[in-house]
């Protein structure tokens, strides 16, 4: 059975309604809309899609889950045991789950702040070692 | 005094809630004072960069992990950094201009709490809104407008201490010495008449997020870095303004100021 849970590699933060979560391994940003919200809550432990939600909404909840785990959001295991159902009826889902946004996040943000003239010229990436 | 003895003495100052202690001739120092403001009251050194002196030997015990060392060269100075160490060295004719670029780069990841964005900021009465976007966004534009009210017009250090955030442009393009408390965040464009948008916490973090600059070799950075950003997005009003490159649209501002 395919369980999903929340990767390691990432960290969270619920804004309002809404979440946000970084890959720390692509340093990429997204916004999850509040259906979204309450799947991650619960992802702490392994789930099956099936545990979310019953009838039509499944398949809806099983794609999502399948692209956060694209993502790298997500990790999937064939053998782990998956939780409980979580809420009796399913978690309470608004509008089906959905990516608000994906931003990268760059180590000189959008544009590098220094400009050949004004007495720091832009020097590229530094050599690391 | 020996130039040793006197580079020794030492300067410090602080630089979005981190203390940097610069080993430095006389001269050099006089020009870091300008770029970087009054010292402060030598506490905890976060950063000791040291100018055309030897750096002194690295305090025992500090990790050491990967990608926390590099080198730079830039028009006429050379620099190596060790984060892991918090120790930089800078040579050259000119240091001074290696030493912004080494803050620059080492920033992001010493940052507690923090994070270097692009921003111009705008102040009055110890409220400054944080004036964000790319090249072409206005940020020159509108400190250009407000030359009485502007920090800066490119760089901004944002940090939080104790709940409180605070603002400090970092020295590049026009800048001022001096912090301020943070009262706005403003995502600038060009528009036709001055209007503000508010904006949700989590279009703001996205937003932000774009302009700063990430410690993208460090991972516990990246999480200091994360957490910053969104506490940020959280504590601030955001919205988007719009504005037209008048003096009027200081109204605008000052609405978001005032709340």
């Amino acid at each position: 059975m395919r369980t999903f849970r929340r990767a390691g590699s990432c960290a969270w933060r619920e804004l309002g309604d809404e979440l946000v979560v970084i890959n720390l391994k692509n340093n990429v940003m997204y916004a999850l809309n509040a259906s979204a919200r309450e799947l991650w809550r619960t992802l702490e432990q392994p789930h099956t899609a099936s545990s979310f939600v019953e009838g039509e909404a499944q398949p809806t909840v099983e794609g999502f889950l399948a692209e956060l785990s694209a993502e790298g959001l997500l990790d999937i295991s064939e053998d782990e045991t998956p939780g409980d159902t979580l809420v009796q009826g399913g978690l309470p889902m608004p509008a089906p789950p959905k990516i608000l946004w994906r931003e990268p996040m760059q180590r000189f943000g959008a544009n590098c702040g220094f400009r050949p003239g004004q007495g720091d010229p832009c020097i590229g990436d530094p050599h690391w070692s | 005094m020996s130039r040793a003895r006197e580079a020794h003495a030492g300067l410090v100052v602080g630089l979005g809630g981190l203390t940097v202690r610069f080993l430095a001739a006389s001269r050099v120092r006089e020009r870091l004072l300008s770029l970087l403001g009054p010292p402060t009251s030598p506490s905890r050194t976060d950063l000791t960069i040291a100018c055309n002196v030897p750096t002194p030997p690295p305090r025992p015990g500090r990790p050491r992990g990967r990608a926390q060392r590099f080198t730079l060269a830039g028009g006429g100075w050379e620099a190596a950094v060790d984060l892991a160490a918090r120790q930089a060295s800078v040579t050259g004719e000119d240091p001074a201009e290696g030493v912004l670029t080494v803050l620059r780069l080492a920033l992001p990841t010493l940052l507690r709490g923090g994070v270097l964005v692009h921003a111009a900021v705008l102040a009055e009465h110890d409220r400054a809104a944080l004036c964000i976007g790319p090249s072409g966004a206005g940020k020159s534009t509108l400190a250009s407008l407000f030359p009485e009210r502007a920090l800066g017009d490119e760089l901004a250090v944002v940090w939080c201490e104790r709940g409180h955030w605070s603002v400090q442009a970092f020295p590049c393009g026009l800048h001022r010495a001096g912090a301020s408390g943070l009262a706005a965040l403003l995502f600038l464009r060009h528009g036709a008449r001055d209007r503000l948008t508010p904006l949700v916490p989590t279009r703001a973090a996205g937003l932000l997020g774009q302009q700063v600059h990430w410690p993208t070799d460090d991972p516990a950075a990246m999480r200091r870095t994360f957490a910053a950003v969104t506490s940020l997005a959280k504590a601030a009003p955001s919205a988007e303004l719009a504005f037209r490159p008048t003096r009027a649209v200081w109204r605008t501002i000052a609405e978001t100021l005032a709340r």
